[in-house]
C-alpha cells in the first residue's frame, strides 16, 4: 500500500470553526491538515456571511450619515451611491481577511489540502480534488467542520436575481427596487436593514408572532417598532403559501396573522428561513456518528459517537449557528484531541448579535424563559433615551434590559437593542461567567460619556433606582 | 518653591495654600480665566501685559465658543483635554501643534499607548513636541507666540492664531467657607476618607475637589452616590480607585483601567503582558480602522489582571468589560474562555488574553 500521509488532526472545512481549530492545533504542536473544497478560506462567515454583511451594514450607516449631513453642519449638495464601488469595497475586505487566514494557517504550520473531504473509514479521510482525483489521508483525530447552507422553500431554487439566499443576494449587480424578505432572524433583518437603507422597498414576512423570535419579547417589539418607523414593512404571524417567479420578479402569497390571504409582488425575494447542516455526502453513513434532527450529536468536548471524530460549528446539534461559537468549539475539540484539559462551552453564556439598525445583542435567558424556569425574576430596563452618549450620537431608541433572580441578584440574561450594542454585550457575558450580581454591576464605574453606562443604570433599575430616568 | 508673576494667566505653585492666595490676588487683579491652571513643575508662563481673551489664549471654556475654526493652534498640554481638542480642530482643518512638557503624550497612560497615539497623530499631520518646556507666551495682533525649550534643550518659537492651555485643573476650594472649618487640603485638593467625609463633621467632598481622585465625571458621580448613601445611614461601598476607567476620545480613542506595565513592574509584580493589534481584528478591518491594540497587564502567578490598556476604534466603549473583570477578580484564562461575538472589536480582548500565553489566534 502506498504511503498515506499521517496527521495528528485533520479538519474538514475552513470556516471560523475549522480554521481557528487548525490554528490552535498548530499552536499545540499537532501535525494538522485543513481540507477545504472551495479555493478560498474562511467559509460562509468570511465569504457569504458575517463579514460581507457587516461591511454592507457599515456602508449603509455611512450612507445614512450623508443623508443627515446637514445636522452635522456639513453641506452635501449632491451625493449618490455607487453600487459597484460598494461591492468592490466589500470584496476587498473579504479578500484581505481571507488572505489573512491563509497566512495564519501557514504561520502555524497547518498543511492546507484543497479538495472535498469525506470520512473513509476509521481514522481515514478521502480527499477529492478539482480534477476528481481522490487520495486518502490518515489522521488520529478528525474534526468535521463542514458548516451549513441556507434552507430553501420547497419547490424553489435560488437564482441570481429573483429568488435569493444569503449567497446570491450578496452578488446582486444592482440595488433592487423592492424586496420581500421571508424570515426575520438575524439574516433576514440584517439584509432588510441593508437594502432598505440603500433605497429598496422592503417587506419582511415572518411566520412566528414576532420578529427576531429567538430574542426577548421586548426586543422583538422594539425592533419591529423601529423598522416600521423607518418604513420597513413587517408582517408577523404570516405563513407563506406560494412563491411564484415571473418576468418582472416574484409574487409571494401568504396568510396573514388574521388568516386572510395576501399577495405581494416584488423584484426580488430573500429566503432566510434557517440553515441546514452539511451532513450529507461526507461519509457519515458507515460511522457511528448520530444525528439529531439532521444535526450531529456531540458530547461537551465536541466528540461524536464515532471514536476519533469530532464535529464543530453549524453541524452541531443544539449549538447556535454562530461563528464565534464555531471557533470556540474548534478550540475545544483540538485541545481535547491534543490530550490537554479543555473547557466545555457553557451554551447559556453565548452572546447573540444582530447588526441591523438598531443593533440587537443578548446573552442568557429571556424574561419569559427565566420565569418559565421557575426563577424569582426581577427585571431592570434602562432606555438609551436616558444616556448622554446616545444623545450625542442622536440615536436614542432602544434599551438595556437585565433579567435577574431576586434571591442573590444572579444575572440570568442581558438583552440590548440600540446603538452599537453588539460591542456592549461582551461585558454581560463576562459578568455572567464570573457570577457577578446586579449589585456588582451597580458598583462598577463605567466611563462617562459612553453607551456602556446604560448597563449599570439597568442594574440600578432592577432595584428601582436608575439615576438618569 | 513659589513664583509670582505680575499678570497671571498661568502660574505654578508647589504649595497649595499659597496657590489659593495667589489666585485670590489674581482674581482681584481682574484678569484670570475662570479655570486656573495648576502646574506641578516650576514653570512660569508670562502673558506680558496682555489679558487672556476669548480668541487667543483659550482654556476648555473659551475654545468651545470660538466663532470660527482657527487656521492654526498651539495646544499646551497633552492630557485628555489637550489631545481631544487637538484631534477635533485638526480634523476641522486647523494646523495643530501639541507642546507637552513630559517626555510623552497622554502621560498618565501606559507608555505603549503614548507611543501609539503620538505615532497616529504624526501620521495624521498633528505636530507633537514632547519634553518641551514653555518659556513664554506672548499675545500679538495676529495671534500668539509661544517660546519653548525643546527636548534637546534648544529654544524654539511657534506662532499660531490661537493657543489652548490644557495643563491641568484647579479645585474650586476658595471662597466656599473652608477657612473656618476643619476641612484639610492636600496640595490644594480636599482630603476625604473612603466615604467622602472631610475632617469637618457633617461635611463631605466629592468630584474634582477631592485629593487623590481622578478628574473624571463618572468618578464624581459615584462619589456623590457614596457620600449621600453614607449620609443616609445606609451601607456605602467605598470606591476602589484602582478600578476606575480612563477614557480619551481623540482619534484613535484611548481607554484604560488599572496599572500600566511599568507601574505593575515597579509594584513588584511578576508581569506578563498580552498585546493584540486591531490589525488582526475583522470588525476593525471592516471599519477600515486598524491602528492600535488591546494590551493586558497581568501577574503571572494566578493570571490576575492588573491593568488593561486600549487604543483604537471605539475603545472607550470596550473598557467597561475590563473594569468588570477586575472587580470580579477574573483572570486572563477567564477572558480566554469568554466567548465574544464575531465580528466585533471586543474580540480583541480575549485575543489579548490569549497573547499573554503566546497563543493569540489572529496574529
Amino acid at each position: 500500500m502506498a504511503d498515506t500521509p499521517q496527521y495528528d488532526v485533520a479538519i474538514i472545512g475552513s470556516g471560523p470553526g475549522g480554521y481557528v481549530g487548525a490554528i490552535r492545533a498548530g499552536q499545540l504542536g499537532l501535525k494538522t491538515v485543513l481540507i477545504e473544497k472551495d479555493n478560498k478560506f474562511g467559509g460562509t462567515c468570511l465569504h457569504v456571511g458575517c463579514i460581507p454583511t457587516k461591511d454592507l451594514l457599515l456602508n449603509a450607516e455611512v450612507y445614512d450619515y450623508f443623508k443627515h449631513a446637514k445636522e452635522f453642519g456639513i453641506e452635501c449638495k449632491e451625493f449618490r451611491l455607487d453600487w459597484t464601488a460598494v461591492q468592490a469595497r466589500k470584496a476587498k475586505v473579504v479578500t484581505k481577511l481571507s488572505k489573512g487566514v491563509e497566512f495564519l494557517l501557514k504561520k502555524n504550520k497547518v498543511e492546507i489540502m484543497p479538495g472535498y473531504g469525506r470520512l473513509a473509514g476509521p481514522g481515514r479521510i478521502s480527499v477529492t480534488d478539482a480534477k476528481d482525483q481522490s487520495r486518502e489521508i490518515q489522521a488520529k483525530n478528525i474534526v468535521l467542520a463542514t458548516g451549513s447552507e441556507a434552507k430553501m422553500i420547497p419547490g424553489l431554487e435560488p437564482d441570481s436575481k429573483t429568488i435569493l439566499t444569503n449567497k446570491e443576494i450578496l452578488n446582486l449587480q444592482e440595488i433592487p427596487k423592492s424586496m420581500i424578505v421571508i424570515g426575520s432572524g438575524a439574516v433576514g433583518v440584517e439584509f432588510a436593514s441593508i437594502f432598505h437603507r440603500f433605497g429598496t422597498e422592503v417587506t419582511i414576512i415572518e411566520m412566528l408572532p414576532r420578529v427576531v423570535p429567538l430574542e426577548d419579547e421586548e426586543i422583538s417589539a422594539e425592533l419591529e417598532k423601529a423598522f416600521k418607523k423607518q418604513g420597513i414593512k413587517v408582517s408577523t404571524g404570516a405563513k407563506v403559501q406560494k412563491v411564484t417567479k415571473g418576468a418582472k420578479g416574484v409574487s409571494v402569497e401568504f396568510t396573514d396573522a388574521q388568516g386572510k390571504t395576501q399577495k405581494l409582488d416584488a423584484e426580488t425575494c430573500l429566503v432566510a428561513v434557517g440553515r441546514d447542516p452539511n451532513t450529507q455526502n461526507i461519509g457519515l453513513e458507515k460511522t457511528r456518528v448520530k444525528l439529531e434532527r439532521g444535526f450531529v450529536k456531540v458530547d461537551p468536548y465536541m466528540r461524536t459517537d464515532e471514536p476519533g471524530v469530532y464535529a464543530i460549528g453549524d453541524l452541531v446539534a443544539g449549538s447556535p449557528l454562530l461563528a464565534h461559537v464555531g471557533s470556540m468549539e474548534g478550540i475545544v475539540a483540538v485541545t481535547h484531541a491534543a490530550g490537554k484539559p479543555a473547557e466545555p462551552i457553557n451554551y447559556h453564556q453565548v452572546p447573540n448579535c444582530t447588526y441591523c439598525e438598531p443593533e440587537v445583542s443578548s446573552v442568557g435567558l429571556t424574561e419569559r424563559q427565566a420565569r418559565e424556569n421557575g426563577h424569582n425574576v426581577k427585571v431592570g430596563k434602562f432606555p438609551f433615551a436616558g444616556n448622554s452618549k446616545a444623545a450625542i450620537l442622536g440615536s436614542q431608541a432602544g434599551f438595556v434590559k437585565i433579567v435577574s433572580d431576586e434571591r442573590y441578584g444572579e444575572i440570568l440574561g442581558v438583552h440590548m437593542i440600540g446603538p452599537r450594542v453588539t460591542e456592549m454585550i461582551a461585558e454581560a457575558v463576562t459578568v455572567m461567567r464570573l457570577e457577578g450580581t446586579v449589585e456588582d454591576l451597580e458598583h462598577t464605574i463605567h466611563p462617562h460619556p459612553t453607551l456602556t453606562e446604560a448597563v449599570p443604570e439597568a442594574a440600578h433599575a432592577v432595584f428601582g433606582r436608575a439615576i438618569h430616568i | 518653591m513659589l513664583c509670582r508673576v505680575e499678570q497671571l494667566g498661568i502660574v505654578n505653585y508647589s504649595d497649595g495654600l499659597k496657590l489659593q492666595q495667589a489666585r485670590v490676588a489674581a482674581r482681584k487683579a481682574g484678569s484670570i480665566p475662570d479655570t486656573l491652571l495648576l502646574l506641578e513643575h516650576p514653570h512660569v508662563y508670562t502673558l506680558g501685559r496682555n489679558e487672556p481673551d476669548s480668541k487667543t489664549i483659550l482654556t476648555n471654556k473659551e475654545i468651545l465658543n470660538l466663532q470660527e475654526i482657527p487656521k492654526s493652534m498651539i495646544v499646551i498640554g497633552s492630557g485628555a483635554v489637550g489631545v481631544e481638542f487637538a484631534s477635533i480642530f485638526h480634523r476641522f482643518g486647523t494646523e495643530v501643534t501639541i507642546i507637552e512638557m513630559l517626555p510623552r503624550v497622554v502621560p498618565l497612560e501606559d507608555e505603549e499607548i503614548s507611543a501609539e497615539l503620538e505615532k497616529a497623530f504624526k501620521k495624521q499631520g498633528i505636530k507633537v513636541s514632547t519634553g518641551a518646556k514653555v518659556q513664554k507666551v506672548t499675545k500679538g495682533a495676529k495671534g500668539v507666540s509661544v517660546e519653548f525649550t525643546d527636548a534637546q534643550g534648544k529654544t524654539q518659537k511657534l506662532d499660531a492664531e490661537t493657543c489652548l492651555v490644557a495643563v491641568g485643573r484647579d479645585p474650586n476650594t476658595q471662597n466656599i467657607g473652608l477657612e473656618k472649618t476643619r476641612v484639610k487640603l492636600e496640595r490644594g485638593f480636599v482630603k476625604v476618607d473612603p466615604y467622602m467625609r472631610t475632617d469637618e463633621p457633617g461635611v463631605y467632598a466629592i468630584g474634582d475637589l477631592v485629593a487623590g481622585s481622578p478628574l473624571l465625571a463618572h468618578v464624581g458621580s459615584m462619589e456623590g452616590i457614596v457620600a449621600v448613601t453614607h449620609a443616609a445611614g445606609k451601607p456605602a461601598e467605598p470606591i476602589n480607585y484602582h478600578q476606575v476607567p480612563n477614557c480619551t476620545y481623540c482619534e484613535p480613542e484611548v481607554s484604560s483601567v488599572g496599572l500600566t506595565e511599568r507601574q505593575a513592574r515597579e509594584n513588584g509584580h511578576n508581569v506578563k503582558v498580552g498585546k493584540f493589534p486591531f490589525a488582526g481584528n475583522s470588525k476593525a478591518a471592516i471599519l477600515g480602522s486598524q491602528a492600535g491594540f488591546v494590551k493586558i497587564v497581568s501577574d503571572e502567578r494566578y493570571g490576575e489582571i492588573l491593568g488593561v490598556h486600549m487604543i483604537g476604534p471605539r475603545v472607550t466603549e470596550m473598557i467597561a468589560e475590563a473594569v468588570t473583570v477586575m472587580r470580579l477578580e477574573g483572570t486572563v484564562e477567564d477572558l480566554e474562555h469568554t466567548i465574544h461575538p464575531h465580528p466585533t472589536l471586543t474580540e480583541a480582548v480575549p485575543e489579548a488574553a490569549h497573547a499573554v500565553f503566546g497563543r493569540a489566534i489572529h496574529i
